[in-house]
């Protein structure tokens, strides 16, 4: 499973205060980079409970 | 140059025109966008950024001054009174007559909200909450609690809304595009030069402009010489240096809007930055102002045992709550911070007994495991928090005169034990002995949400000129005015946003009357 962040989001930190394995602020770029490819089993509940964290719901789970 | 952009390199590649733009999609911005639309004018907004809302994604609800006459009136005298009239008033008039329409005005945009009477969604009497923490400058009598989704708060709901509902009447909001230039033609605004992603220009003829840019945040330069105050930007919200950090340090929030202005010849109207103690970090709060990761910054609106550098009080600590006099207080202490000293019974007290003063942003009455939290933080590196012995290894550990420190405490426990404060008479149910260790100390700097003023209008929200005249088509609303409404009581909490919404709205009623005016000529 991927992870992906919507162009709605608004950078304010949620996901990577609390999820940085799965995610990082990239300032130059001014977005929210994903760190991980694939959602490792491991970090797939984690990776869920971030989606319902998100202020605006800017983060999916794809196949 | 401050107050200058190079624009000579730019090629127009996009010309559109429009009867009002807008700088900025916060809250002023886009209450302006959509008051303008709905009396009927084409309206284009920019935005630096590439999504919506900027610091308006952030706050939890605002407050308002309810519709009828009386209640205007009085929070008018009364904000008047209390900024001893160093406010604007035809602005601060302005306020509280366009204020109580705004939440029955955001309704009809399905925002999804609580009304209540009382300015925040917690109760103050027990245990006291820092209601004085808003200072005696807002008294909004209706508080509007925002519905917001996952940790995020209601701001960003709100700007989502706007922002359907700015689409729906045909709005054109260019995101990645600042705008560079204000265009004036003989006294008159004509429009702007903005700069879409791709550095080009685009050349937008308008016959008004709004400025709802917000601050100047990241600017440490301006920040440094409009408030005094020198503030180490860390986007991480880590500080670990401990000196002044700036909260709200990922908005992009370079003063833009009032260099343009004032390069247009706008006055510089009051400018102040709104300071806030605060425990740095890293560990304490994330990367967003509201997410608390730390209990002590609960802990830190304590009124218990406070002492600067030299280990002496300087304060009744009733005033920790009320964040600008306890934040003027403890920049004025040697290295501008402040340490709260309790031992393991209070420790104890506030686990078992709960807080004397909560902290609304996190609203928990009792505590946990505050060893374990304080460790925790030490762990990650936090050299802001300590637990010692004795009295001398926490002025060791916190950079505080041992001697004075070991005085303080002997004079503060007598204080305790005769439940009477001979030197600044603080409530005796706050007198709380630091006897029994370990003692746990918390350091405390200030840090601000953002800043506030930039640009002088009138009641109207028409940009005013060093001699008091208006520069007909320019308008200007949100934080880049406040400082007009603070006076020299320089705030920004939970007026601010509701701030930021009704000037907007009163900048798109002025701007509808001004096309019209014009118009007819």
């Amino acid at each position: 499973m991927k992870l992906k962040v919507e162009d709605i989001c608004i950078r304010c930190g949620i996901c990577i205060t609390l999820y940085p394995e799965l995610y990082e602020m990239d300032f130059k770029e001014d977005t929210v980079r994903i760190k991980v490819d694939n959602v490792p089993e491991t970090m797939v509940e984690k990776a869920r409970q971030s989606i319902k964290d998100c202020a605006v719901t800017a983060i999916h789970l794809t196949k | 140059m401050e107050g200058r952009h190079d624009i000579e390199h730019l090629t127009a590649v996009n010309h559109i025109k429009a009867d009002v733009a807008i700088l900025g999609t916060g809250g002023a911005g886009m209450a302006t966008a959509i008051t303008t639309a709905e009396g009927g004018a084409k309206v284009v907004i920019l935005e630096k950024r590439p999504f919506p809302g900027g610091a308006s994604n952030t706050p939890v609800g605002f407050g308002f001054v309810k519709k009828d006459q009386a209640s205007r009136d009085k929070t008018f005298k009364l904000h008047m009174d209390e900024t001893l009239w160093t406010a604007n008033a035809d602005l601060v008039r302005a306020f509280v007559n366009n204020s109580g329409e705004i939440p029955e005005w955001l309704t009809t945009m399905k925002v999804q909200m609580e009304i209540s009477e009382h300015p925040l969604p917690l109760k103050m009497d027990e245990p006291e909450s820092g209601n004085g923490s808003f200072l005696a400058v807002e008294y909004p009598e209706g508080y509007c609690s925002l519905k917001a989704i996952g940790r995020g708060h209601g701001g960003a709901q709100l700007i989502k809304a706007m922002v359907a509902k700015a689409k729906n009447l045909g709005i054109d909001i260019l995101y990645s595009t600042p705008g560079k230039k204000i265009l004036t033609a003989g006294n008159r605004v004509s429009g702007l030069y903005a700069e879409d992603k791709s550095g080009n220009t685009v050349h937008i003829d308008a016959r008004a402009v709004v400025v709802a840019t917000a601050g100047f945040n990241e600017d440490p330069d301006m920040v440094k010489k409009y408030s005094g105050y020198d503030f180490t930007l860390d986007w991480h919200g880590n500080c670990e240096e401990g000196n002044y950090f700036n909260l709200c340090p990922n908005l992009r929030l370079t003063g833009d809007g009032i260099k343009m202005a004032w390069e247009v010849g706008a006055d510089k109207g009051r400018v102040g930055i709104p300071i806030w103690p605060h425990v740095p970090g890293p560990g304490v709060i994330g990367n967003m102002p509201w997410l608390m990761l730390s209990q002590v910054r609960v802990i830190q609106e304590q009124p218990y045992l406070w002492v600067n550098q030299n280990g002496k009080r300087f304060m009744n600590e009733e005033v920790i709550p009320s964040r600008l006099p306890a934040g003027n207080l403890i920049a004025r202490q040697p290295g501008k911070y402040a340490v709260l000293v309790f031992d393991d019974t209070t420790r104890r007290h506030l686990e078992e007994e709960g807080v004397d003063k909560i902290y609304f942003i996190f609203p928990a009455k009792t505590l946990t495991d505050i060893t374990g939290d304080i460790n925790r933080l030490i762990a990650q590196g936090n050299k802001h928090v300590f637990i010692a012995r004795d009295i001398n290894e926490m002025a060791g550990q916190a950079g505080i005169n041992p001697a004075n420190l070991k005085s303080t405490v002997d004079e503060y426990n007598r204080y305790c034990e005769h439940k009477y404060d001979e030197q600044y008479t603080k409530n005796p149910k706050y007198l709380r002995p630091v006897i029994k260790p370990p003692f746990y100390g918390i350091r405390v700097y200030n840090t601000a949400y953002g800043t506030s003023g930039g640009i002088k209008v009138n009641g109207k929200t028409e940009v005013l000129t060093g001699k008091g005249e208006t520069i007909p088509g320019l308008y200007a609303a949100g934080d880049i005015i406040l400082g007009e409404y603070s006076g020299d009581m320089v705030n920004q909490g939970i007026q601010s946003f509701g701030f930021a919404l009704t000037t907007g709205r009163i900048a798109g009623k002025s701007v509808l009357e001004y096309l019209g005016n014009r118009h007819k000529k």
